[in-house]
């Protein structure tokens, strides 16, 4: 039985400029302990996933037309505001892209770490700061005890990313959604928060949701991938299966555009074309305009994540129909 | 950032780009939309007309008094009443409206002018000249304004009253200059009291112009400072400038209103709708309408001309878009 | 800091504005003859040379001793300010609280669901009250409330009940600012990242709103309290006349009619002081609110 079930969460945002089809009727599973990585390009809708499972998106303009997501017996989707709220912070957090504006710049770093354990009712005030002060010296940051009564204006990027990962994890949740935590890091920290969350987690065995544009970062550390494009997931399997098993062009053409594993001195390689206008949709597949594969059977048909054994699925029509081999 | 994380949202659509937006197409649109500012356009729009145009029509004028109709109720002779003195509160709304909208106007030009000029000056010559004329503008700021423009009223009030004592006993001269002196002073007073903040404003927009690329591309092609300011600067800052002035009309309005209500702005017989509700208020106990007519009018004015400021706000400044 | 040349800069201004405009205290008085004229202008040292007179004032000023009153005979300015000053500052002092409470109450009330009911109803009383001035307002509401109703007296401060309507009507027009300043200054904050953040830790749309936002929301409320005192103060000149209350402000009022040199000149000068005070206590407030500031003063 999955921790977390979701079954065609579709999000579309209805703006000015026409509906945009954010999210386009999105699956997966994610086992206790387990480690996702949801991998895509800006606007593949990866963010606003998980977002949507918890609630986080304005609505109005944005709207969950149709989906569930079962967590531990309850749709997140089609529960009560109370309800959503006890499990946010409480037995799902997330962490956000942009550490320097993800704090509130106008409390105390102790006053954040605690806030999730007082609102659930976990903790006295005196047992919370405890509980934080320990928080901090475990994420890392060095003189926890003076630094704690800080701002976060006062901490640099990286650290402000380990105090919130501090403040996600004090809760002890069964699911940990990081929105492309390093992102906004420099190279050299960004190993370091991952090596972090990687830690806390196998202390916590808590599952943990990896969202991100950069293939390095899954490779190290995910169980499972879902490759996101257009709105959509093309292609979902094991780290191994995807990196060494790519059955879907775009993920095939992901793998060829890592500049580390291009030959010295030939041009890089890119995806030819831009990302698709998620206000307009496709008939057929939306990547088949970019790709060299595509026949005519890709602009008509539209595709459908098939299983093609041991836990790997694609949407990939012609693979699905075996002639053609990524 | 390589190509594939562009974000499709943020590039302009192929048919977008042959049309070309430019900015004020685009807040046009936006301001079309926005219904309540075009309800206050329309309001402002017929008000001014009324009160410009209207007066021609009439066959009482705002000044003629018959006392043996002082304070009667609105009627069909009077549409909206008389006051105390017997006048057509009708003719006197409407010539009332023209004042106050001449004040504001005149006002307005006034800080604009010295407004613009100052802040572009300052902002663009920069240095110590900017910080000395920063300075002289807190200075000023930390002045208690409203007291002084009241000063300067009762000042200009005693000097018109003794020009035309003067003029008429000295020289045998019968004439309305202290009202029309009393008058000039107004804008004036209001409008060296208001340019402060337009000052700074523009300020502030000629600071961020300057950094930019084509300021620096006029200076390399040789272009006098004079000419860089008049034909490069000042269109560019045209946009809060708009905005501002918008919000400043009301709020020269209320000042003007304001001092004629404590008897320091438009003296008698003419009349402002300041004057008016400060006739009325007194009059109130027994003649209610003398009040309320002029003071809903006023206030849909004020009501109108907020709104529309508003509507160009938010037309004009592209991050205040609500989604 | 500033706070002498500025006050300095008023007094001249004043000063030579007032003597600059023809016409002396003194010269409306019909009944007397043009011997006791010279005598009173004599008396009250108005014969000397224009700069000595200035010279003359300014070294009082510095003793703390704003002069004479000129209309008001025997009495110094001094006490007549420290007699009018406290109930302007009553006055001044329930319009604040009726103009925060009202405008912050409001104000947070449309932040919460922007551009719904909520948003549309309390926004438009705001715009109403910032389109209805004191003098507009203030007889409007003696109109109906002790006109028709009869609940309160039209003017006068003696009871209680009569700085009800006084205040209501100078806090009013301020609680309409305040209210839109706080809508904006909410809507901000709530659509920056840590809001979500606060969310996504599960905490409810209050606290969220109470918590997070408020401190920073306030911000530009606070901001508008020094240009509000200054608006205050000239609102008071009116709301005095109209509800016939024995204040500064209407001293001040009178005092420029009746050329009253030394009583305009004292308060005017009392005024800038106060604003000069307050604008510094709205400074520090502002530093303490907000933490990257204190960093950076």
């Amino acid at each position: 039985m999955p921790l977390l079930d979701v079954n065609d969460l579709t999000t579309y945002f209805h703006t000015r400029n026409g509906v945009v089809r954010a999210v386009d009727g999105v699956s997966f599973q994610v086992e206790k302990g387990e480690t996702l990585g949801i991998v895509g390009e800006s606007g593949s809708g990866k963010s606003v996933t998980c977002m949507s499972m918890l609630g986080l998106i304005p609505q109005p303009p944005g709207r969950i037309e149709r989906g569930t997501a079962n967590f531990d017996g309850t749709d997140l989707l089609h529960c009560s505001q109370k309800e959503l709220q006890t499990i946010r912070g409480r037995r799902i957090a997330m962490i956000f892209q942009d550490p320097m504006t993800s704090l509130n710049p106008y409390l105390r770093i102790e006053d954040q770490l605690i806030e999730p354990l007082l609102i659930h009712g976990l903790a006295d005030k005196k047992s919370a700061r405890q509980q934080a002060l320990a928080m901090l010296d475990a994420v890392g940051i060095q003189d926890a005890a003076s630094r704690i009564r800080g701002y976060p204006h006062e901490f640099s990027g990286g650290m402000r990313q380990r105090v919130m990962i501090a403040m996600a994890l004090i809760t002890k949740p069964d699911v940990l959604i990081a929105d492309e935590p390093t992102t906004a890091l420099d190279v050299t920290v960004q190993a370091q928060i991952l090596e972090l969350i990687k830690k806390e987690q196998q202390e916590l065995g808590t599952a943990v949701i990896l969202i991100t544009h950069d293939l390095g970062v899954v490779s190290g550390f995910c169980d499972r991938i879902n490759v996101m494009y257009g709105g959509k997931i093309v292609e979902s399997g094991s780290t191994s299966d995807i990196f060494y098993n790519p059955q879907h062009p775009y993920n095939r053409a992901l793998q060829n555009s890592i500049p580390a594993m291009q030959a010295k001195g030939k041009e890089l390689y890119t995806i030819p074309g831009m990302p698709p206008d998620m206000s307009r949709p496709s008939a057929g597949c939306s990547f088949a305009p970019r790709c060299e594969h595509a026949t005519d059977l890709c602009t008509s048909e539209p595709p459908e994540l098939q299983d093609i054994g041991q836990a790997h699925t694609t949407a990939c029509l012609r693979v699905q129909r075996e002639n053609l081999k990524p | 950032m390589d190509n594939a994380s562009v974000n499709a949202d943020t590039l302009p659509s192929p048919d977008q780009l042959e049309k070309g937006q430019s900015l004020w197409l685009d807040a046009w649109h936006r301001l079309y939309k926005n219904k309540m500012a075009l309800a206050g356009a329309m309001f402002i729009g017929s008000m001014v007309l009324l009160c410009f145009i209207g007066p021609f029509f009439l066959e009482k004028s705002y000044s003629d008094q018959d006392l043996s109709q002082a304070l009667k109720a609105p009627s069909a002779e009077y549409w909206l009443g008389t006051d105390h003195l017997g006048r057509d509160q009708f003719s006197r709304i409407l010539f009332g409206g023209r004042i106050s909208f001449l004040v504001a106007l005149a006002a307005t030009i006034v800080s604009l002018f010295i407004g613009v000029l100052y802040g572009t000056v300052s902002g663009y010559l920069g240095g110590k000249i900017d910080v000395l004329m920063m300075r002289i503008i807190d200075t000023l700021y930390a002045l208690p304004f409203t007291i002084f423009v009241i000063l300067l009223m009762v000042f200009a009030k005693d000097l018109g009253d003794s020009v035309e004592t003067w003029l008429r006993e000295g020289l045998g001269w019968d004439t309305d200059i202290a009202l029309q002196w009393n008058l000039f002073l107004l804008f004036g007073a209001i409008g060296v009291v208001e340019w402060l903040t337009m000052a700074r404003i523009v300020r502030g927009q000629v600071l961020n112009l300057r950094r930019q690329e084509f300021i620096e591309a006029c200076q390399s092609l040789g272009l006098s400072t004079r000419r860089i300011i008049v034909r490069h600067m000042i269109p560019n800052v045209l946009g809060p400038v708009i905005v501002y002035t918008t919000l400043t009309i009301p709020a020269i309005m209320l000042l003007e209103a304001f001092l004629s209500f404590l008897g320091l702005g438009v003296q008698p017989p003419m009349s402002s709708w300041g004057l008016l509700i400060k006739d009325g208020a007194e009059q109130m106990e027994e003649s209610s309408w003398m009040l309320l007519y002029p003071g809903v009018i006023f206030a849909l004015t004020l009501f109108s001309l907020n709104f529309l400021g508003d509507g160009l706000r938010d037309a004009l400044d592209p991050k205040t878009s609500k989604d | 800091m500033q706070t002498i040349p500025v006050l300095l800069t008023v007094a001249t201004l004043t000063f030579f504005l007032l003597r600059l405009a023809p016409g002396g205290p003194f010269d409306d008085e019909k009944v007397v003859s043009k011997e006791i004229l010279a005598a009173i202008n004599e008396h009250y040292g108005l014969d000397k040379p224009l700069l000595t007179q200035y010279f003359e004032y300014m070294g009082g000023l510095i003793k703390g001793d704003l002069g004479p009153s000129f209309k008001y005979p025997n009495r110094t300015v001094n006490e007549l300010i420290a007699e009018a000053f406290p109930v302007s500052m009553e006055l001044g002092f329930y319009s604040i609280m009726v103009a925060l409470m009202l405008g912050l109450g409001i104000g947070l009330i449309a932040s919460i669901r922007p551009n719904t009911v909520t948003d549309y109803v309390p926004s438009s009383l705001a715009m109403t009250g910032i389109c209805l001035p004191t003098f507009v307002l203030g007889p409007l509401l003696i109109l109906i409330f002790s006109i028709h109703l009869q609940w309160f007296n039209a003017s006068g401060w003696h009871f209680q009940s009569d700085k009800i309507l006084p205040a209501l009507t100078l806090g009013g027009f301020y609680a309409a600012y305040i209210a839109r300043l706080t809508r904006g200054g909410m809507l901000e904050i709530l659509s920056q990242d840590f809001i979500r953040t606060a969310r996504a830790k599960g905490a409810s749309e209050l606290r969220v709103v109470l918590f997070h936002a408020l401190k920073g929301g306030v911000f530009p409320v606070i901001s508008f309290l020094g240009p509000a005192v200054a608006g205050l103060i000239a609102g008071s000149f009116v709301i005095e006349t109209i509800f016939h209350i024995p204040g500064l402000g209407r001293f001040f009022v009178q005092s420029a009619f009746n050329r009253d040199y030394t009583l305009v000149l004292g308060t005017v000068l009392f005024y800038s002081f106060l604003i000069i005070i307050l604008n510094l206590v709205v400074d520090i407030l502002l530093v303490l609110l907000n933490p990257k500031l204190k960093f950076e003063s």
